[in-house]
């Protein structure tokens, strides 16, 4: 048996599920504390034994559910080795953790068995547990897949950590492609183009991004591999395409081409034909187009009744009507959310430009910002999250920031010098 | 101290002189135009959000026909520009817009349409990069690229 093949079975093995769940993390108000002690190793990698409570716990803040613990204020020595249920639980209670992660690491020929734990500490009881085998190069991945399980663990849902954001960056003059952790770690540089690279968006598989460049000193549609960083020309025009998606097939891409000052909605095929115009508004914008998660739906800017406001029709192009109920005469930039219960978008409000959610019919809309300009939201897959470019740190340089999709716990992602835009939330890869 | 800059001085020159300025083309594999409201032509704004030609803007296209009207053999390419506020995307489809509008007047004042085309840059090369109304003002403009 290879080696893939064998981590392949053991991480799709069965949880070791070694009791009830029983805690609950209440609401958005309360975080709840956690403590993620340093592994115990007997004969591994001891960097491996303080990287991978590392990697979790910037996880499971990141998540806006927990309060992780800081390290100093452990009564327990790190490293300490122990069985799981004889942990010393009031070495815990005395520091406020209900929740305590431990593991250990055993040195295998090839790389490396990882068992991690979960503990209810006030119940003083082992909640959940598993093994993973693997290479030192897979450390971080076992770190995020025990992140998501305990993220399931407590929301019934599994995390996000893991996947992968791509974003525009400003280089000098020029705007180049970039890829990173969803936790803002392992920053990648994807075009060297000296040009601009704008509007990127994942393929569903997460391997390749579209995205509109300006290579040739005109804006075209290309490909780039994340993983070659080969790069494909998709359309060759005089047109302007911008805000390329996928459709689900991998096979059509969704996209606003603007020529001779109209702006419309149109399908194309992957190697950038036309296959169906989805709008046709005389001297009107349509832009930024994206399907609703059934793709039945298309919701979209336009400029139609005078100013940019947000629309939403059939993926055939009919029955368009607006869902931007704000009051704002400059709404943009709309996505639906992956479990398609709401919609987020950007307003002029406020003295800024500024994030809203509302539902896809644009009933009950939120205001989630409310601080510098927030701008080019996109969803994490699950839904729970949103990544956007905000000047809330500092003034006139956009940088990304992530947060709960209910407002809450926003965390700055990039800090580059130039400045990092339009952010497209790659797919979970199981 | 001083003899590197004078050096970097005369490269700049000399590459500024290579450049013959009929592309503006910075640097090797550069492929973006240098941002100034330099050239034979001037600029033009816009109000936010807008596309429509005010009365200064159709008089500045007014003399700037008269220019390609004498200078024949020159092509020009409308280059669309936004001020950074809004969104990167609607504002693409805006200067792609603003673009336009330029050129249809052109061509309504007899500038032959094969000697003309448009580019727009959105909101991505400000010629001013302050964030405040006079910087946003200006940076609402449609560019003259003549080559």
């Amino acid at each position: 048996m290879s080696f893939k093949s064998l981590l392949f079975v053991a991480l799709l093995a069965p949880a070791t599920l070694l009791g009830q769940t029983d805690i609950y993390v209440r609401g958005s108000g309360k975080l709840f504390p956690i403590a993620l002690p340093r592994l115990c190793t007997m004969a591994g990698d001891p960097q491996v034994a303080r990287d991978i409570p590392e990697i979790v716990s910037r996880d499971l803040d990141l998540s806006g559910y927990f309060e992780v613990l800081n390290p100093n204020s452990f009564i327990e020595a790190p490293g300490k080795c122990t069985a799981p249920d004889a942990t010393a639980f009031t070495d815990w209670t005395v520091i406020g953790a209900e929740g305590l992660v431990r593991g250990e690491i055993v040195a295998e020929p090839s790389g490396i068995r990882v068992k991690m734990y979960l503990l209810d500490v006030q119940r003083q009881k082992v909640v959940l547990g598993k093994e993973y085998v693997g290479d030192y190069s897979q450390v971080s991945k076992i770190a995020h897949r025990w992140a998501n399980e305990v993220m399931k663990f407590f929301t019934g849902e599994s995390g996000v950590f893991g996947t992968q954001i791509a974003y525009s960056s400003r280089v000098g003059r020029f705007k180049e492609l970039f890829v990173m952790d969803m936790d803002g770690s392992n920053v990648r540089q994807l075009t060297n183009e000296k040009a601009l690279a704008l509007s990127a968006a994942w393929d569903p598989s997460g391997s390749r991004l579209l995205y509109t460049s300006y290579r040739n000193r005109q804006p075209d549609l290309f490909e780039v591999d994340v993983f070659s960083r080969a790069t494909r020309q998709v359309t060759k025009n005089s047109a302007l395409e911008v805000s390329p998606k996928y459709r689900k097939d991998g096979r059509s891409i969704l996209a606003s081409v603007s020529q001779g000052g109209d702006s419309d909605i149109v399908l194309l095929d992957n190697g950038g034909r036309l296959v169906q115009k989805l709008t046709r508004s005389n001297g009107v914008i349509d832009v930024s187009p994206s399907y609703s998660p059934d793709e039945s739906q298309i919701i979209f800017t336009s400029n139609r009744a005078g100013n940019p406001q947000i629309y939403v029709m059939g993926a055939d192009g009919g029955g368009a009507h607006r869902v931007s109920f704000v009051n704002s005469n400059y709404c943009t930039d709309p996505r639906w959310s992956p479990k398609g219960d709401k919609i987020v978008f950007v307003c002029r409000a406020d003295a800024g430009f500024n994030l809203f959610i509302a539902n896809p019919d644009g009933s009950s809309p939120m205001q989630l910002t409310s601080s510098g300009d927030n701008e080019d939201p996109d969803w994490s897959p699950d839904g729970r999250y949103l990544v956007f470019a905000t000047t809330f740190w500092s003034r006139g340089t956009f940088h990304l920031a992530l947060m709960r999709a209910d407002g809450s716990g926003m965390k700055e992602l990039t800090k580059s010098r130039g400045g990092d835009f339009e952010p497209s939330w790659g797919p979970l890869i199981p | 101290m001083r003899i590197l800059k004078v050096l970097l001085v005369a490269a700049l020159v000399l590459s500024m002189a290579a450049c013959s300025c009929r592309t503006r083309k910075v640097g090797p594999g550069d492929n973006i135009p240098l941002t100034g409201d330099g050239g034979p032509l001037k600029d033009i704004n816009f109000a936010f959000d807008s596309s429509a030609l005010d009365a200064r803007a159709k008089e500045i296209l007014k003399a700037n026909a008269a220019w390609l009207a004498e200078n024949s053999s020159r092509r020009v390419q409308v280059e669309g520009h936004c001020d950074e506020r809004g969104t990167n995307e609607y504002n693409m489809a805006l200067g792609s817009r603003r673009a336009n509008a330029a050129m249809d007047y052109l061509r309504s004042l007899g500038v032959q349409a094969s000697r003309m085309s448009t580019v727009s840059y959105g909101e991505e090369l400000p010629l001013d990069p302050a964030h405040n109304e006079s910087a946003w003002a200006r940076n609402r403009r449609d560019h003259f690229n003549v080559q």
